[in-house]
């Protein structure tokens, strides 16, 4: 029996993780049916490649001048997906132009005309950045604006709406997505993708930044360092050139001040000899005498 | 030349409409930052026309202000202009005053114009800022007032309390300390002032 519980344990402990491995796929599947539901995310999702409008092919190619005189109201390429209603017009405006600077707000109005007899609700309008290539790939995705608007028959209404496109995405084209969400009296609901074009996000060209000025400061630093370098070398150069210079002494007597001796011991000593300097004479009789 | 860009893109626009006549996209927007009760607020009508041809008879209207609630500084909430003529835009401002505080829902104007000369009558519904709350007085200026009497009023008490708090309190034997003691008494009041 005591021989059997190790290799009992050893099962055990085989089989444990073996079962959390198989229930990972289970996890797996559910993942994927949230994902249809969704329909959001994953270029991985072949399927939803396969879908894709054609439209985009050609889109990619115009980044600079967004097309704004052809209004093609896309159907969603995900399946299950409402279209625009015939009743409905729908129209954008830019208010602040047509371009796109990264990180400055971006202001649109969307115009809205029921031409239709019975009343439709506005519910929301929501604007979002796909990847360009592929627009079922969702980049960022604004906060929708949630309205509730009743439009009746025969009546036009302007929504407003504004966002600001990050700072890091100047210079990039992406998809730029704006759908409109309503629904008619008899409930059915519908969906208007009033803007669906590349567009490109320009960046602000600002002539004094942190990396420009931290850019000149480094340069300036490199430049004194080359500058002092060179000195330092030449300067080397230079000590080494010359000889070793040996120390003879306090040798010149021209710079020393006889105006402490008394007056009659210098006369003595100029009597005496005058070429020889008093100090050295006085050096030598302290050399001889013991004091 | 922005603006050049501007009216070519409504130009590009009008025409993508694929109707003939004009298109106006009206925004109503607030200017303030912060809507106090008894303070100006400002208001902007902007109106865009976007479509091919002039829009004519243009009225806008806005009654979603009942007087008792806001009072007109001023400007007028109900204007008429004779043509917006295509790829322009017009715009007006009011000023008003709001008179209570607490939560205001500010609603959609409309507007009404001719698409066509001789056409029927177009009515539209502006953007709508949606709820705002109007701050009463009093939280305003406990956030932004300079608080003049406040500053003032703490310096004087505190500078007094201080200044009778730090006197000497044993007086000195010796003559000249005194003097220090009090060179120091008088470079305090002078410093706490400050």
């Amino acid at each position: 029996m005591v021989q059997f519980l190790p290799k009992v344990l050893l099962l055990v402990l085989l089989a444990f993780p073996a079962t959390i491995i198989m229930k990972g796929p289970l996890v797996a599947a559910q993942d994927a049916t949230e994902d249809e539901e969704a329909a959001d995310e994953d270029a991985v999702d072949d399927v939803d490649v396969n879908t894709e409008d054609e439209d985009d092919e050609a889109e990619v190619e115009d980044d600079e001048n967004t097309d704004l005189t052809e209004e093609k109201e896309e159907e969603e390429a995900v399946g299950g997906e409402v279209n625009a209603s015939p009743n409905a017009d729908t129209t954008i405006l830019f208010v602040k132009g047509d371009d796109f600077p990264a990180n400055d707000i971006v202001k649109f109005l969307m115009g809205f005309t029921n031409k239709g007899s019975d009343n439709f609700v506005v519910e929301s309008l929501d604007a979002s950045f796909r990847y360009p290539q592929d627009f079922q790939f969702y980049i960022q995705n604004f906060t929708a604006l949630q309205l509730g608007i009743v439009v009746p028959a025969g009546r036009q209404a302007t929504f407003e709406y504004s966002f600001i496109p990050a700072e890091p995405m100047g210079g990039r084209p992406f998809g730029l997505v704006i759908n409109l969400n309503y629904k008619d009296s008899n409930g059915n609901t519908f969906q208007d993708a009033v803007f669906n074009q590349t567009v490109t996000i320009t960046e602000r060209e600002d002539g004094l930044d942190g990396e420009t000025i931290f850019m000149y400061v480094f340069l300036s630093g490199l430049g004194l360092l080359v500058v002092v370098g060179l000195h330092q070398l030449l300067e080397s150069r230079k000590r080494r050139r010359p000889a070793a210079k040996v120390e003879m002494g306090t040798s010149s007597h021209n710079d020393v001040d006889m105006s402490w001796i008394p007056q009659e011991t210098l006369n003595q000593i100029n009597k005496a000899s005058p070429k020889r300097s008093p100090r050295k004479r006085t050096q030598k009789r302290t050399a001889g005498s013991d004091e | 030349m922005r603006v050049l860009y501007v009216f070519a893109l409504l130009a590009l626009l009008g025409q993508g409409t694929g109707e003939e006549g004009a298109r106006l996209l009206a925004s109503k927007s607030l200017l303030n930052r912060y809507a106090v009760e008894g303070r100006d607020l400002t208001l902007q009508y902007n109106i865009y026309n976007v479509g091919t041809s002039a829009a004519l008879e243009v009225e806008l209207s806005d009654d979603s202000f009942p007087p008792e609630d806001f009072g007109i500084v001023s400007g007028m909430l109900n204007v008429k202009w004779d043509r917006i003529a295509p790829a322009s835009n017009v715009s007006h401002t009011v000023v008003l005053r709001p008179l209570k505080a607490g939560y205001f829902n500010f609603t959609s104007a409309s507007v009404s114009y001719l698409a066509q000369e001789g056409g029927h009558v177009v009515v539209g519904y502006t953007s709508a800022p949606g709820q705002g709350g109007i701050l009463a007085q009093r939280e305003f200026d406990r956030r932004f007032s300079p608080h003049y009497v406040n500053h003032s009023s703490f310096q004087t008490i505190g500078m007094v309390i201080v200044d009778f708090s730090q006197r000497p309190l044993t007086k000195l034997p010796v003559k000249s300390l005194d003097t220090t003691s009090f060179k120091g008494f008088s470079l305090f009041v002078l410093f706490s002032a400050l």
